[in-house]
């Protein structure tokens, strides 16, 4: 794998149960992503969008083929350490946010530090920074139910990005707010990560946000086709 | 037009939400299975307890009926025994009246220790108009088995009985008598007749190999009477006042059943105490029911909201919930019902065994099936599941739907009831105190005091789990990430944790409660031992047979004062005489002030009473009795007591009241003196022996045992021994407190793992992301189990002051109120630490699955389903 690529999957297969037969999501699917690059992967619902996030991260395992991270061959490691290797190197954002709702906002962004057993005195200084940055300077001791769609959502991008991993993976992160907040948010992820020159992948319905992706790939039938019109404005 | 009435309208949403429901429930069988064993566990206790005392007071019935047969009244004498003479009195008084004598011990099979059988001597010939069903042999000839029957020294028993302990026709059985031992043929079997009663449990002999047997020369143990049905009162009364005047004095004539009544209410505590063990259980069982059933609502929130959005009303939800606690009643309780069936086979025996050690004789074979106590199972089970659910029904009827919607609501709710329930319990606990401490004799009012009390403090615990939990994440250090995690799971969930945390609460603090009033009871009975048991070492005729018919050689005082190291030999004649409150048994000791000494006085002055007892010629006449009749007859000192004596009715007064644990009826003492004055000389019953300070025991009570022979068997035995073999008998009586605490434990335990999984099913998607976060599936699994062991923790702790109060209600008010003892309250630390213990291994245990299970979630398809 080339000393620039961070993500590299490669004649991947995978599928799901459908009943007694088996519906395949993804077919010999390729894919490159270098660092720092910001994607975008459009496609319909059920195309298999989310199986590539969980296939980068470990989540899940391909039925044949090989992904390689940051150097790493993801598919032949064992649980125990794909879990340590998304623990350190990816940064997780969902579409419903998915906060913890026993931990507060501070608790909740620190959970990864803790996670990777990197919660010291610096780390304090760390997440107010990265809390002011997300607009939430002051919303550390509440609870997330305390909290609009769209503040929530800004919580889950300082958790996604405090322990500072290479990768960030976004699930749809616009998908459960409205458009303006949407904007905003998205605007927030798109400043922070190429600030810190990490690099994003995004799967999304949204092609306003996926326009402002450095590339954007389109998942059908199984495989990933680089879509030509929006590469064609960036 | 079908489809337009009122009925159909609502079958039909109430079947979609069914169809929806049971959808859910089936992809989730383990919340199914808990729920049913945890309402089946408590079913199974209460129709244990009551099959197994039921079958228990039916074998009493059955026993007693095949003895008394068809007799009206029967003559009894004082001292246990009837003249021959006054039978011959009787007979010719009134030639046509049916009257036959019998003779009747408790006996006990040497070669099968454990097999107490009632010897019953009977007249054949005399016999048949009593118990006709003697005769009825089956296949035999009834002829053949009188003729048997007439051979002294055989007996017939039921066939029944001989398959079980391998005896034919032809054998030998070595009898254990109360007045040595002997051997007797087995004769016939008796098979049971269709109808009438059966004969297991009973030898049968001729009245005159019994007399022989039992060193019964001229005496009878009673004569029974067959008085016409159809007399008028005054006229039975007239006969039974002609008969009277023929009797020997101290004999009388008292209806058949009387006596069989009197013993039968001996176990009338010991069934209510056993019953309100049970209904302990069930009480557990009872939260654990409302708890899952609650869960069933709470967690199909969105989904019953989404029902109620598209149009099912509030009455279709309330029945519609309602009609799924009935069904999984119904599952339950049958599963119950099969499970008590097995458990009562188990309770049988130690009731059995607690009713020979503390009561009476009596062999129970098998379970008796009591369609009653099945229909308690099924009214508890069923009709309990859906009392129980009642509320979480409401609630889901009631919410609206966008608030139905809403998980957060329901556990706002949860925290607005928790702090309500302090108030509410406040009030319970109130009038819960009133019915404890409300002067009366009376065992129910307590009963429901002590239920409410439970049921108070239990509505204060979900506030007491909340403020633990507050405290522990307040104390836990800031990077203990998942201990912190699990203890605010415990609070912010509090709609599924507290229920389970007050359903194991109370049952470890049943068990709290239930050790600290054992331990109490089983110090005091200790220290009562070290004083009442006094001398170095005691000889009676054994333990085997009952010891009040039991009676030692008449030379044995003479023969023990020349063993060399007998210092001072002193005896004691026990009887079960009666009294205007039923059978007791009384003692006559020889009142030394050594003898005077032992009897600690609860209530009375030591010094004039020991002069009222020594007063032989006093009028009237001076006893001790024992705190169990002081207090269940309300006899202080200076009241009246009458008894049967040889010379009739006869008021005795109370001189004092004594510590005694011997027997919940109560005890009657007196002197040696006034004892033969009122009841002639009926032999001793034992002897305690006092040994020179440098005599050699050992020595000594070889010497003593060396006095017993084959015909005159004793039993000699040290202090310690003694001592030992009485806390053994207390140990006994308590193993079924012991597997009901047990059952009590695991329903609580079944109700904290059926919680949990509920818990942890809901939160499958929120420890996915932890997964997805990359937290590795250990560190899932500890969080899961450190939150179950957070609420073992919450429960231990709360266990340890709510046990402590029902520790307090059950020594100091209930135990008084069923048995009338005094008990000495002793804590011994150690128990709050198993208390603990128990608690965090029960959480442990009913944690590892749903860690197990939650630690193998995909964070891809948890994520996915959502």
């Amino acid at each position: 794998m080339p000393a620039h690529t961070l993500v590299q999957l490669t004649g991947i297969r995978h599928s799901y149960a459908e009943g007694a037969s088996r519906r395949r999501v993804l077919d010999d699917l390729e894919l490159t992503v270098p660092k720092g690059e910001l994607l975008a992967v459009l496609g319909r619902s059920g195309s298999g969008k989310s199986t590539i996030l969980n296939l980068i991260s470990g989540i899940d395992l391909p039925e044949a083929g090989e992904i390689h991270l940051g150097g790493q061959r993801l598919d032949q490691l064992e649980e125990r350490q794909r879990t340590g290797v998304r623990r350190r190197e990816i940064g997780f954002i969902f579409q419903f946010f998915n906060l913890l709702p026993t931990l507060t906002v501070a608790e909740n962004v620190r959970l990864p530090l803790q996670l990777n057993r990197l919660d010291n005195a610096d780390s304090d200084r760390r997440l107010y920074q990265l809390l002011e940055q997300v607009g939430l300077a002051g919303y550390g001791p509440r609870y997330p139910d305390t909290l609009s769609g769209g503040e929530q959502q800004r919580v889950a991008l300082a958790r996604a990005l405090i322990h500072e991993p290479p990768l960030i993976l976004a699930d749809e992160p616009t998908g459960n707010l409205d458009a303006d907040t949407g904007a905003q948010v998205f605007g927030l992820l798109e400043n922070l990560v190429r600030e810190s020159g990490r690099t994003l992948i995004m799967v999304t319905h949204n092609t306003e946000l996926a326009a402002r992706a450095d590339r954007v790939l389109r998942l059908q039938r199984g495989q990933l086709t680089r879509e030509t019109a929006f590469n064609a404005t960036v | 037009m079908a489809d337009s009435s009122p009925s159909w309208r609502n079958i039909i949403p109430v079947a979609l939400h069914w169809k929806v429901g049971s959808r859910h429930l089936r992809r989730h069988p383990w919340l199914i299975a808990l729920s049913i064993l945890g309402i089946a566990l408590g079913v199974a206790v209460v129709v244990a307890v009551d099959l197994a005392s039921h079958s228990a007071r039916h074998a009493f019935a059955l026993s007693t009926e095949a003895v008394v047969g068809r007799a009206t009244h029967t003559v009894v004498g004082v001292t246990g025994t009837v003249e021959v003479a006054s039978y011959q009195r009787l007979a010719q008084r009134n030639a046509t009246l049916p009257m036959a004598p019998a003779v009747e011990a408790t006996v006990t099979v040497a070669d099968h220790p454990g097999h107490s059988f009632r010897l019953l001597g009977i007249d054949p010939i005399a016999e048949l108009p009593f118990r006709p069903y003697l005769a009825q042999s089956g296949t035999l000839d009834p002829q053949a088995v009188w003729a048997l029957a007439m051979n002294i020294g055989s007996v017939l028993m039921a066939r029944t009985d001989a398959d079980q302990l391998g005896i034919k026709p032809g054998d030998r059985l070595n009898l254990l008598l109360p007045n040595g031992q002997a051997y007797v043929t087995v004769a016939v079997l008796i098979d049971k007749a269709s109808e009438g009663p059966s004969l297991s449990g009973i030898l049968v002999m001729n009245v005159v190999g019994a007399q022989q047997l039992l060193s019964l020369e001229n005496k009878l143990t009673r004569i029974d009477l067959l008085l016409p049905e159809v007399i008028g009162d005054t006229t039975a009364a007239n006969q039974l006042a002609g008969l009277a005047v023929v009797l020997a004095p101290g004999e009388r004539i008292e209806p058949a059943n009387a006596r069989a009544e009197g013993y039968a209410g001996m176990l009338r505590a010991f069934d209510f105490n056993l019953t309100a063990l049970s209904l302990l259980s069930l009480l557990v069982g009872m939260f654990l029911v409302y708890n899952t059933l609650s869960f069933l609502v709470v967690q199909r929130r969105p989904l019953l909201g989404t029902l109620r959005t598209l149009g099912v009303t509030q009455q279709e939800m309330f029945v519609g919930v309602l009609g799924e606690a009935a069904l999984l009643g119904v599952l339950a309780t049958a599963t119950g019902l099969v499970l008590g069936y097995g458990l009562a086979e188990i309770l049988l025996s130690l009731v059995t065994r607690t009713i020979n050690d503390v009561y009476f004789t009596l062999q129970v074979t098998s379970l008796h099936l009591s369609p009653l106590s099945f229909t308690k199972g099924v009214l508890l089970g069923i009709g309990g599941s859906v009392l129980a659910t009642v509320p979480a029904a409401w609630e889901a009827a009631k919410t609206p739907p966008r608030r139905v919607l809403n998980r957060s609501g329901a556990e706002d709710k949860a925290r607005v009831m928790a702090h309500q329930g302090v108030w509410l319990g406040a009030i319970i606990c109130a009038i819960a105190t009133v019915l404890l401490l409300w002067p009366s004799h009376a065992l129910l009012p307590v009963y429901i005091g002590f239920v409410m009390l439970v049921a108070g403090i239990s509505m204060s615990l979900p506030a007491f789990a909340l403020a633990m939990a507050k405290s522990m994440d307040y104390l836990l250090p800031t990077r203990w990430l998942a201990s912190r995690f699990a203890v605010r799971t415990v609070a912010a969930t509090l709609s599924r944790t507290g229920v389970a945390i007050m359903a194991l609460t109370i049952a470890l603090a049943t068990t709290v409660g239930m050790g600290i009033m054992i331990s109490s009871f089983r110090d005091t009975v200790s220290t009562w031992l070290g004083r009442a048991l006094s001398a170095d070492v005691f000889i009676s005729r054994g333990v085997a047979a009952p010891h009040h018919e039991a009676v030692l050689p008449v030379n044995i005082m003479s023969q023990l004062t020349g063993v060399p190291g007998v210092a001072e030999a002193v005896a004691w004649r026990r009887l079960r005489v009666e009294t205007e409150y039923g059978p007791l048994v009384m003692s006559g000791f020889d009142c030394s002030p050594r003898v005077l000494q032992l009897f600690r006085l609860r209530q009375g002055d030591s010094t004039m009473a020991e002069a009222a007892m020594r007063d032989a010629a006093r009028q009237p006449p001076a006893v001790l009795i024992s705190e169990p009749l002081a207090y269940h007859q309300n006899l202080p000192p200076t009241s009246r007591l009458g008894l049967q004596t040889l010379q009739g009715k006869v008021d005795f007064e109370v001189a004092g009241v004594y510590q005694d644990y011997g027997s919940d009826q109560g005890r009657i003492t007196t002197c040696a003196e006034v004892f033969q004055r009122y009841f002639g000389e009926v032999g001793i019953s034992g002897v305690g022996v006092f040994l020179t300070p440098d005599a050699d025991a050992e020595a000594t009570i070889e010497a003593l045992r060396a006095l017993a022979t084959p015909e005159q068997p004793l039993w000699v035995t040290s202090t310690a021994e003694l001592r030992s073999y009485s806390m053994e008998v207390f140990d006994r009586t308590f193993t079924i407190t012991a597997v009901l605490r047990f059952i009590a434990l695991a329903v609580g335990v079944v109700g904290v793992a059926g919680a949990l999984m509920a818990l942890q099913l809901e939160r499958t998607r929120e420890l996915a992301v932890l997964r997805a976060l990359g937290a590795s599936p250990g560190l899932v699994g500890r969080m899961v189990i450190l939150q179950t062991v957070a609420m073992g923790l919450i429960s231990g702790i709360a266990a340890i002051p709510v046990g402590l109060v029902m520790a307090a209600v059950l020594t100091f008010i209930i135990n008084r109120r069923a048995f009338g003892w005094v008990i000495d309250f002793s804590i011994h630390p150690m128990i709050f630490f198993h208390t603990v213990v128990v608690a965090l291994v029960a959480a442990l245990i009913a944690g590892i699955y749903p860690a197990w299970r939650m630690a193998q979630v995909t964070p891809a398809a948890a994520l996915r389903d959502d």
